[in-house]
């Protein structure tokens, strides 16, 4: 599943997650995001505890600055490069 | 450092402070029974905390010092300049050993020299009542140094663990300006998210706060400064903040998150790799231990507060708005005045409807202030338990009515008198468990904390089912200490109330933790400098309750205003039960004695005429206005009754300090002074004048 918006955060969430709870997919395309809250952190955590396969790709530089400073990144299954 | 130290560098510097300032008062003016008093204080406060802190150099240090004072008190060797020169110097040294053992530095050589040469002159004025052998040397071999308080290195990581409130983000805040805040004070070694309390996505509300932290973080910073990055967030957030090398506050961490100790000990092998934050196929599998353990969903047992949505202000802003409040109270008494004078109806129901809305908008001002008595109460449990540890007592400390509300100035103000009766319970009060097995009770004594709403006030309690109080020991004390003259009879009330006499103490022994005989009556005055009182009661050999009533508030209160002679008075309208006219039948009945009955009960009269020496206006009618305050009910006899104000209380200044039974005097619409009753006091007079 491709997240559209470029702005995943507290304001996004409810929605976002409505959208995951549907595609229940296990590939999360962060492509399209330029801008990430802890609040979307916390979302993607949640994600990541309920499928053990769930892989997150294409996040950008400042998203993955972001989740690093969060301390989640390896939580997340995250990889620089 | 840790906060109970931090309470106590806190309350030790202000001791020493006060010491600093009647050392002071001593040199210019010379010594009297207080001041010498406050430096006896001073010393005895910090040597009972350090002991219970196990500061065994402080302990022995301010015991001799106050050895030395306890001496002076009873007039035994003079206050001369020399000693005034010494206890600055001891002033001096016990703020140096005080900032040692905080840091956890201990005693270096030249403080141990500088405390032994101390010591030295104080025994020799103690064995000789001078100081003329050793004036000579006085302040030569003693400099202090402060420039020797070295740092560790390993003492440069802090264990911080967060977690938020479920609200935190919607109220706006962001959690990663708190990382960057970390990032610009030091260095953040190690972030481990805790997720075991987080819902997975089917169950999830986004909106609310699941996660939490333990970081390691490298700094030279102090507590203090990390606590400050959280000072906008305090109240939602649950902070440990401790140095990585102290064990004790990791076990105390533990104990309250379930399942961390695993967590971090599992992360802990994978620390340095951490560092580098990219993180390898092991470490993402490590990190994941918290997915894996569904036992570990409901581990955080934290208490969940009730979390409203709050907003921090600075409390001087509050202060701000309380006083101008006042002042609008002030001022709409004046447009009542001029309105009751006019006859203009319509002006009159909008100013009675501005009356009511101001009152609101007032209660709900002082409700601000309001703060329940639960977090200062939880502070008290450690000075319970380390007490009774150090007494070897078994000591159950049990805490009602932590919700209950109060002003914080008020809470601020009592937590020293809070701490001193609870340290006397435990030392005085509950017995060894032998003595309690040989009485028939529980091992294991209870010290109960108890606070409630209680007529317009907030009533504190102290209950220990310990020993109780000895009245023969404690009159006999007294006569010996010329408290009380001997061969006076006293009733049980007027003996127990004799542990508030300053110089009392009934310890065979002095104990570092109490048994001095300061404190009570500290405790007293302190109380009652809050407008509140001080009861006790016991039982001898099964228990004993000390009552404290306090105020609501102390800026505004309701008020009935009175007249008598040619002073209008305000008696706190909550006390009072109903007000009466004095017959001629009631005035012919009382037959010049100080009590008038009333359906068939005797209630004693406090003339306010004569007690404050009032003009007396022949054929004017009076009436009697009926208070209770602790079950004791008082008529006090005043001339007029004008009803029910709101009276801002203005301090009287130091011309009024001896006048008992006034606690404040208030600005009247009219532009007049009335002066406000402190009716404790006044019926405390009316029982010692009868």
């Amino acid at each position: 599943m491709k997240i559209e918006d470029e702005s995943f955060t507290i304001y996004e969430v409810e929605k976002i997650r409505e959208e995951m709870l549907q595609a229940n997919d296990n590939v999360i395309d962060m492509s399209g995001v330029k801008k990430i809250d802890m609040c979307a952190i916390q979302l993607l955590c949640s994600l990541k505890k309920s499928k053990n396969g769930l892989s997150i790709i294409n996040a950008n530089g400042d998203v993955l600055s972001t989740i690093e400073v969060s301390g989640c990144f390896a939580i997340l299954g995250l990889r620089h490069g | 450092m840790d906060e109970d130290l931090a309470l106590f560098y806190e309350d030790s510097s202000d001791q020493l402070q006060n010491m600093e300032n009647a050392l002071l008062d001593i040199i210019k003016v010379g010594a009297n029974a207080n001041s010498v008093g406050e430096l006896f204080r001073a010393m005895h406060t910090i040597k009972g905390i350090a002991g219970m802190f196990g500061f065994d150099d402080i302990v022995r240090f301010t015991h001799k010092a106050e050895n030395l004072l306890d001496n002076i008190r009873q007039e035994k060797i003079v206050f001369s300049s020399e000693l005034q020169e010494l206890f600055l110097l001891v002033k001096d040294h016990t703020s140096k050993i005080i900032e040692l053992c905080v840091n956890e530095d201990g005693l270096d050589a030249q403080s141990l020299k500088e405390q032994t040469t101390l010591i030295e002159k104080i025994d020799s004025v103690l064995a000789n009542g001078d100081l003329a052998q050793t004036s000579a040397t006085l302040g030569q071999n003693v400099t202090l140094d402060f420039s020797e308080l070295s740092s560790n290195q390993d003492n440069d990581v802090w264990h911080v663990s967060i977690r938020f409130a479920e609200d935190f983000f919607t109220s706006g805040m962001d959690i990663l300006s708190i990382f960057n805040y970390f990032n610009k004070m030091g260095k953040i070694l190690f972030n481990a998210p805790i997720i075991s309390g987080m819902p997975k996505i089917q169950e999830i509300n986004p909106l609310k706060t699941y996660i939490g932290f333990e970081l390691e973080f490298q700094s030279n910073a102090t507590k203090e400064d990390i606590e400050e990055i959280f000072e906008f967030v305090e109240d939602d957030v649950t902070l440990f903040i401790f140095k990585r090398s102290d064990k004790e506050a990791y076990h105390e961490l533990f104990s309250a998150y379930e399942g961390l100790q695993n967590i971090l000990q599992d992360l802990g092998q994978y620390e340095e790799e951490k560092k580098t934050i990219v993180p390898s196929e092991d470490v993402k599998t490590e990190m994941e231990v918290p997915f894996q353990n569904e036992n570990l969903e409901s581990d955080l047992k934290v208490e969940k507060k009730e979390l409203a949505k709050s907003l921090r202000v600075d409390s001087n802003k509050i202060d701000l708005l309380i006083n101008q409040m006042s002042e609008v109270v002030i001022a709409n008494a004046k447009i009542e005045a001029l309105v009751s004078k006019s006859e203009d109806s319509p002006l009159a129901e909008s100013v009675e409807e501005l009356k009511l809305l101001l009152e609101n908008v007032r209660d709900n001002i002082m409700s601000i202030r309001m703060v329940p008595l639960k977090d200062s109460f939880i502070k008290l449990r450690r000075i319970v338990n380390d007490t009774a540890k150090k007494l070897g007592k078994k000591i159950n400390f049990v805490i009602e009515g932590g919700e209950t509300e109060l002003d914080k100035t008020v809470i601020e103000k009592i937590s020293d008198p809070l701490v001193h009766m609870l340290r006397n319970s435990a030392d005085h009060g509950v017995e060894t468990p032998e003595v309690r097995k040989s009485r028939g009770k529980n091992e294991e004594g209870v010290i109960t904390l108890r606070a409630f709403a209680d007529a317009g006030m907030i009533v504190i309690e102290i209950e220990d089912d310990g020993g109780g109080i000895n009245k023969k020991v404690v009159l006999q004390k007294a006569i010996e200490k010329g408290i009380v003259p001997a061969g006076c009879i006293l009733t049980d009330k007027e003996i127990n109330h004799l542990i508030f006499e300053a110089g009392f103490s009934t310890a065979s022994e002095i104990s570092d933790i109490s048994g001095r005989g300061v404190g009570m009556d500290v405790v007293k005055s302190n109380i009652e400098s809050l407008r509140g009182s001080i009861e006790v009661h016991s039982v001898e050999l099964e228990s004993s309750k000390i009552t404290i009533r306090l105020p609501l508030t102390l800026a505004i209160i309701d008020g009935f205003l009175v007249q008598s002679g040619d002073t209008k008075y305000i008696i706190p309208l909550e006390l009072i039960r109903e007000c009466i006219e004095l017959t001629p039948a009631m005035r012919k009945s009382m037959n010049d004695n100080s009590y008038v009955t009333l359906r068939g009960e005797a209630l004693p009269i406090l003339d306010i005429r004569k007690h404050f020496s009032e003009k007396s206006y022949p054929n004017l009618r009076e009436n009697v206005v009926i208070v209770e305050f602790a079950n004791e009910l008082i008529g006090l006899k005043v001339d007029e009754l004008y009803g029910e104000i709101q009276a801002v209380i203005k301090p009287l200044g130091d011309i009024f300090s001896n006048v008992k039974g006034l606690s404040g005097g208030s600005i009247l619409g009219s532009g007049e002074i009335a002066l406000i009753f402190d009716i404790v006091n006044l019926i405390n007079s009316k029982i010692e004048r009868s």
